[in-house]
């Protein structure tokens, strides 16, 4: 199957190439999957980053495909024992080629979306609409990943549905959290071209916090704070 | 454990998690690409450290598939007395039992097929149930042939001369090659 | 699938014994001992996960979690411990069917599985913890909905051995509603005695 046909499948029929996927499948799509995969999402990164310059493009282009990639691998794990647990067996091979087949189609579609996002921030749009712009975008294609992973778990077995919705949450927290450590994409003007920001609070807070401020309240006083392995100690 | 440290340790076990197990895929023989992609994606690529799943690995049994498993245990086992070990070399077996297993499952499938009554009142179907009984016949005539060489190894025990079972097993290699020309 | 790397898929339900389809009511004195097999493999992996879990929560450098990191092996075993004896008496003394070794098995079931979720919630968890303060707040929500899961499938467990041993499933469902509610109460009690 050469690079054009693959790229086809995974855009019109990615269950197609999970559903009799086995080791050998497994081995032989692995390498473009992930190619599709990190090409699309650096042509995203270098629309979020444009309008602070080439370097910022960079460091988004760098850190994009890692924010696609880490939430569905540490997910993995969880996804395969919810569906063993509610008495569907999935074979690993078979989740693994649907993670990297979603992942795919999902970074073609962040290729294809690249200069939607690319043409508002072009026009010097306010930051934190550009930054609710870059999440909404992000969320869009991201979508057909994770429900490519969800549709390679076996129809049957009880509390399937729990099993999908469980999966669903846990992948769409760890997707939100991943994109907070590895900010920024979209860079605050005037502000310093940083590759990463130091890691404060969670994404949660600061999202509340991005909507307010894009709604134009300020007076909420949230000031980040540094959290998990990153915060400040009191000797 | 500080933060940072953590941080890089997460960090550093993850990359390090994927050299071994791009390592490790690389010494199985698997391409270049899909090991080095071990490197970022490898809880995806966990099932491949697996030993396949040999039953799966093994083509569905036809209607011989019993025969063929007998008469093969049945010669590996005269094979291995000390008596009649030095007559033939039971890795020379192995190709000739690949090949019949293989068109017992090639038969198998022609069978299923018939099964169709759709397929069966073709009349194209008449080729593929003379092609069939053909490559039956090869396969009986081979399973018959394997009894020869065992009648042959009890000669070798007696006389020693073990000629008759070298140019049998060459014979039998022949046809088992020219069942998988007629299948091509 | 099945080989030495990866953990056997857990069987549709443990306890399923031929002994206990048979249509004949004996005593359950008379009820031999069913086969069960303890799985060591499975249990022990059901342990090792919920210990990663709640590793993982308390992993980040904050002290006060990690001191409460062994919090949802604790609950389960005492869960275990303090409330498997009233299933078997309260089963017995009720004359219900299934045996009590296909009781402690329907509940180890149940334990299993909830493990085998926290195993894999592990390395998520992890991630969180150490990027984030939602470590321990991530890990209880986590060992909440893994307990609420277990519980459940607990219940759907003792109705399914009372079933197979020929019982009554009304009176199986309200006597293990009322144990199952008893089991909740008792690991809630334990988490929050082992947190606060």
């Amino acid at each position: 199957m050469n690079a054009l046909t693959l790229t086809t499948q995974v855009l019109r029929d990615p269950d197609s190439v999970a559903a009799t996927a086995d080791r050998n499948d497994l081995a032989r799509l692995a390498p473009p999957l992930l190619a599709l995969t990190i090409g699309g999402a650096a042509m995203l990164g270098v629309a979020a980053g444009a309008s602070s310059g080439p370097l910022q493009s960079l460091f988004a282009a760098t850190k994009l495909p890692l924010l696609f990639l880490a939430p569905p691998l540490v997910a993995l794990p969880l996804v395969h024992a919810f569906a063993d647990v509610c008495g569907v067996a999935v074979p690993w091979s078979r989740l693994g080629v649907a993670t990297l087949a979603g992942l795919a189609r999902s970074g073609l579609l962040a290729a294809a979306a690249a200069p939607l996002l690319w043409l508002p921030l072009s026009l010097d749009t306010e930051y934190h609409l550009g930054v609710l712009a870059f999440v909404a975008t992000f969320g869009v294609v991201a979508l057909p990943a994770l429900s490519t992973i969800s549709r390679a778990v076996p129809l049957g077995g009880q509390q399937r549905f729990m099993a999908v919705v469980g999966s669903l949450l846990v992948l769409g927290l760890l997707t939100a959290q991943t994109g907070w450590v590895l900010r920024p994409f979209v860079a605050r003007p005037r502000a310093e071209v940083t590759f990463l920001r130091p890691v404060e609070s969670d994404i949660f807070s600061a999202l509340g916090a991005n909507t307010r401020s894009a709604a134009g309240d300020y007076r909420s006083d949230w000031q980040p704070s540094g959290s998990g392995v990153f915060r400040e100690r009191s000797e | 454990m500080s933060g940072s440290v953590l941080a890089l340790t997460l960090a550093g076990a993850w990359v390090g998690v994927g050299l071994g197990v791009g390592a490790l895929l690389a010494r199985q023989g698997q391409p270049l690409a899909t090991a080095a992609t071990a490197l970022v994606v490898w809880p995806a690529l966990l099932p491949l450290l697996a030993p396949p799943d040999e039953a799966a690995s093994r083509p569905a049994g036809g209607p011989f598939a019993e025969r063929i498993r007998g008469a093969f245990a049945a010669l590996r086992a005269a094979l291995v007395d000390p008596a009649l070990s030095a007559a033939a070399d039971a890795a020379t077996l192995d190709p000739i039992e690949a090949a019949l297993t293989r068109a017992d499952a090639r038969i198998a499938a022609v069978d299923r097929l018939l099964e169709d009554p759709a397929v069966a009142a073709d009349p194209a179907s008449a080729r593929l149930h003379q092609a069939r009984a053909h490559s039956a016949h090869e396969v009986e005539e081979v399973l018959r042939k394997l009894v020869t060489v065992r009648v042959q190894l009890g000669l070798v025990a007696l006389a020693g001369d073990t000629e008759p079972v070298r140019c049998h097993l060459g014979e039998l290699a022949a046809r088992a090659r020219a069942l998988e020309e007629l299948a091509c | 699938m099945s080989n030495a790397a990866f953990a056997p898929p857990l069987p549709a339900l443990v306890g399923a014994h031929p002994q206990l389809d048979e249509p004949a009511a004996p005593a359950p004195s008379t009820i031999p001992a069913p086969e069960y097999h303890l799985r060591p493999w499975v249990q022990a992996r059901a342990v090792g996960g919920v210990a990663a879990l709640g590793l993982a929560a308390g992993l980040a450098g904050q002290d006060w979690a990690l001191a409460r990191a062994p919090a949802g092996l604790a609950v389960g075993c005492g869960v275990f411990m303090l409330a498997t004896p009233a299933l078997v008496v309260g089963h017995q003394y009720l004359r219900l069917r299934a045996a009590p070794g296909a009781l402690v098995a329907a509940v180890a079931d149940a334990f299993a599985r909830g493990g085998v979720v926290a195993l894999g919630a592990a390395p998520a968890v992890l991630w969180l913890a150490a990027t984030s303060d939602m470590g321990p707040t991530v890990g209880l929500l986590g060992l909440l909905g893994i307990g609420a899961f277990a519980l459940a499938r607990v219940l759907a467990n003792l109705v399914d051995v009372e079933r197979r041993a020929g019982g009554s499933l009304e009176a199986a469902t309200g006597f293990s509603l009322l144990w199952t509610g008893l089991a909740a109460l008792i690991g809630l009690r334990l988490l929050f005695a082992f947190l606060f």
